[in-house]
């Protein structure tokens, strides 16, 4: 930390986090007055001394509230959320002038924000909205950000992800796959990467929206995955984080969007994973909340983007000892997927481990019979379907409580919605990834990925729990589950 | 991934079809388009993803190391601008690539070191200099001697905990002033070994201590200490 102001920050939640909580979070110091910033500081040093001041007010002015008082500022002000998204799901339509190319991902920023408060969309909304997607749909394939726009994939990755979140048959029908799969083959570059549009950016970004449309609709094919390992392994930096394009500086949006690639694509061994859990770890700074970047500030959104990839690291080495008090020496990846102990026996017929990867796999019927063939649920997607039923061992890699704390108490406003530090706007997008960071907070020590957390596990009270995602799509667990099985022919 | 963010990648992008057209004399005034908004906003992700875009694409290195040190002179804890330090001692056509610049950055990076030893950047740029050459890390003095200076301080030694723990974790035999540096910093808790074929175990509870944030990964740091390194 640029100032000494760090130690006033000194957060004094237990460090072994099975130790009950009291409602009204963990505990902390209130800091000391702050000191006027130093003589000759830099420009980030001022900028981190600026924001550490309002944080601190919010932490201190919290400290000494009386119980009664805390718990109301750590509860999930959820009616207020719901009506702040769905009044802005019904703006949608007339809209957003400057935000026309967007209009997909505020549908999805905002349909799933609902869908983690467990709040059901109305059936004419949504019939609206899926009418309206359809409408975004290009008749070559692919999304675009409005109606008549050409297909991108990032807006391709938002319809997708909000017509599986609204779920039914009807949502998902009206994705024409096909067509997708065309869109996908055409973005896809001879390095191994992808184009976001038809002369587009090449990015980590694209391969992520490809591959993870890919997974969901259940047309990863041996094609689209070809040398996307490559491309995102000469995007890790001497930092350990992941960049968006080769050189480029190790940021947490790309990080996350790197990391769950490879682990879609069964390739994740292949990234220094240690140098990338050290990178990522140290990106959650006194504020409790997680930076973008080494030496940038706080931001809401990346409770998601850090907390996320952290979520996912602890999915792929045994974290923390057993309970036996045993040393977990590091097993190979294969052996952790291979060892994920809870997938219920009908799921293992349904997905035959042994070919888990779509690339070792050449039978995948998709390439014979066209993306209908019932068969080939069994051998795409396998990677992400039973991604989130392994286990994360013993304690979450980050700190969990701080997280909540920070989303809690900094990002929410108590009158609907989030934002990205103090002083600045709530806005859906932050609204969506600080809610996506709270409930793999949430879940972060579940043993499965469904499993009810421990009341200790949930900041404030208990109530304040939100419906459990899939750690690599961010879509609810259940309504990834629905479109698997739909898909699945 | 918001709205605003979108169109100004799609603008950048732009430029680069349209200066890939115009050829290489479109290199300057690309370079002095992006050092405006950098003037602006030094850490603009975009600007600098195409600043490197220009540079590979259409040349213009001879200035760009100088470039790099005038922005850390100006805010030495600007990570992208370290970022591209680095990006131009790999590839810059004129500097002979990482190993023949190692030498004078590990001193650059260790000045920096010196100077604010919280500054989480020149310690990963340090390290990122050795990348997978993890001997030549092990055996470079500066890198160890900068360490102990900075635990001989007392404050803002984190990264240097952090550095060391890495060290001994590919076998590092450090000298008694580090093992001595390193037991000063234990307290009575129970959590601290007293002997020395604890160091490495030693090194993370003093970071478990020092750096609650990160408990639970320096617990998990310690439960992967090979035998080898934890007998000191």
């Amino acid at each position: 930390m640029p100032i000494g102001i760090a130690a006033s920050f000194r957060f004094a939640g237990p460090r072994k986090e099975k130790k009950k909580k009291k409602l009204g979070g963990a505990r902390m110091e209130p800091p000391p007055p702050p000191p006027p910033p130093p003589l000759g500081t830099t420009v980030t040093q001022r900028d981190q001394w600026t924001v550490e001041q309002e944080v601190g007010r919010i932490y201190s002015f919290f400290a000494q509230l009386p119980p009664a008082a805390q718990s109301f500022a750590l509860e999930v002000q959820r009616d207020n959320h719901i009506e702040y998204l769905t009044r802005g799901l019904r703006g949608l339509a007339p809209s957003f002038g400057s935000l026309d190319a967007s209009r997909p991902w505020i549908c999805y920023w905002i349909i799933h924000s609902l869908a983690l408060l467990g709040e059901p969309i109305d059936a004419e909304l949504e019939e609206s909205i899926i009418d309206f997607l359809s409408r975004c749909q290009d008749p070559s394939g692919g999304y675009g950000g409005g109606p008549g726009q050409l297909p991108h994939l990032a807006t391709t990755y938002a319809a997708v992800n909000s017509l599986i979140t609204l779920g039914g048959s009807r949502s998902l029908s009206s994705i024409n796959r096909d067509k997708v799969h065309n869109f996908l083959r055409q973005m896809k570059q001879p390095s191994g990467g992808f184009r976001m549009h038809d002369g587009g950016e090449i990015d980590v970004r694209a391969c992520y929206t490809a591959i993870s449309v890919a997974s969901t609709l259940n047309i990863l094919d041996d094609e689209l995955a070809e040398k996307v390992g490559d491309f995102i392994l000469s995007c890790q930096t001497y930092e350990g984080g992941i960049a968006g394009e080769p050189g480029s500086e190790a940021h947490g949006g790309y990080t996350f969007c790197g990391l769950a690639t490879m682990i879609l694509i069964n390739e994740v061994d292949r990234l220094d994973l240690s140098r990338l859990i050290d990178w990522v770890v140290f990106r959650q700074g006194v504020e409790c909340g997680f930076q973008g970047r080494v030496n940038k500030l706080v931001d809401g959104c990346y409770s998601f983007w850090q907390g996320g990839a952290c979520a996912l690291l602890q999915k792929l080495h045994p974290f923390g000892l057993s309970e036996g008090g045993e040393d977990e020496s590091t097993d190979s990846i294969d052996s952790s997927l291979y060892a994920a102990s809870n997938v219920s026996e009908q799921e293992e017929q349904e997905n035959n481990l042994e070919s888990a990867s779509p690339q070792v796999d050449g039978t995948c019927q998709f390439k014979q019979g066209g993306p209908q063939s019932a068969s080939c649920s069994e051998n795409t997607g396998n990677a992400s379907y039973n991604f989130h039923e392994r286990c994360a061992e013993g304690g979450s890699l980050f700190n969990s409580s701080a997280l909540q704390q920070y989303i809690l108490l900094c990002s929410q406003l108590p009158e609907g919605g989030f934002r990205d530090k103090p002083g600045k706007f709530r806005d859906f997008y932050h609204t969506c990834y600080c809610l996506s960071g709270l409930t793999v907070c949430q879940y972060s020590r579940s043993k499965h990925a469904d499993s009810p957390p421990l009341p200790w596990d949930v900041v404030g009270p208990y109530s304040n729990l939100l419906e459990p995602i899939h750690p690599l799509h961010n879509v609810v667990l259940s309504k990834y589950q629905e479109a698997n099985e739909f898909f699945a022919g | 991934m918001d709205g605003r963010r979108i169109v100004k990648v799609w603008r950048l992008h732009h430029r680069r079809w349209v200066a890939e057209k115009l050829g290489p004399d479109a290199a300057s005034r690309e370079l002095e388009f992006t050092r405006k908004i950098l003037c602006l906003d030094a850490k603009n992700y975009h600007a600098w993803s195409h600043r490197q875009w220009v540079l590979q694409a259409l040349g213009g290195w001879e200035d760009e190391l100088a470039y790099c040190a005038q922005l850390l002179e100006e805010d030495v804890f600007n990570n992208s601008a370290w970022n591209q330090r680095y990006f131009v001692i790999t590839k810059s056509p004129f500097l002979g690539g990482l190993k023949a610049m190692r030498d004078s950055e590990v001193d650059y990076a260790i000045e920096a070191i010196d100077a604010n030893p919280e500054n989480e950047s020149p310690w990963r740029y340090l390290r990122g200099l050795y990348n997978d050459e993890n001997e030549a890390w092990l055996n470079d003095s500066r890198v160890h001697s900068a360490c102990l200076r900075v635990l001989k301080a007392k404050r803002n030694f984190k990264f240097a905990l952090s550095s060391l723990l890495d060290l001994l974790g590919l076998g590092f035999k450090p000298n008694q002033e580090i093992k001595d540096a390193i037991t000063s910093l234990r307290t009575s808790d129970s959590g601290e070994a007293g002997s020395d074929s604890d160091l490495a175990n030693s090194v993370c509870s003093i970071l478990g201590r020092e750096d609650p944030m990160r408990a639970n990964y320096w617990t998990w740091r310690s439960s992967k200490l090979s035998p080898q390194a934890a007998e000191v």
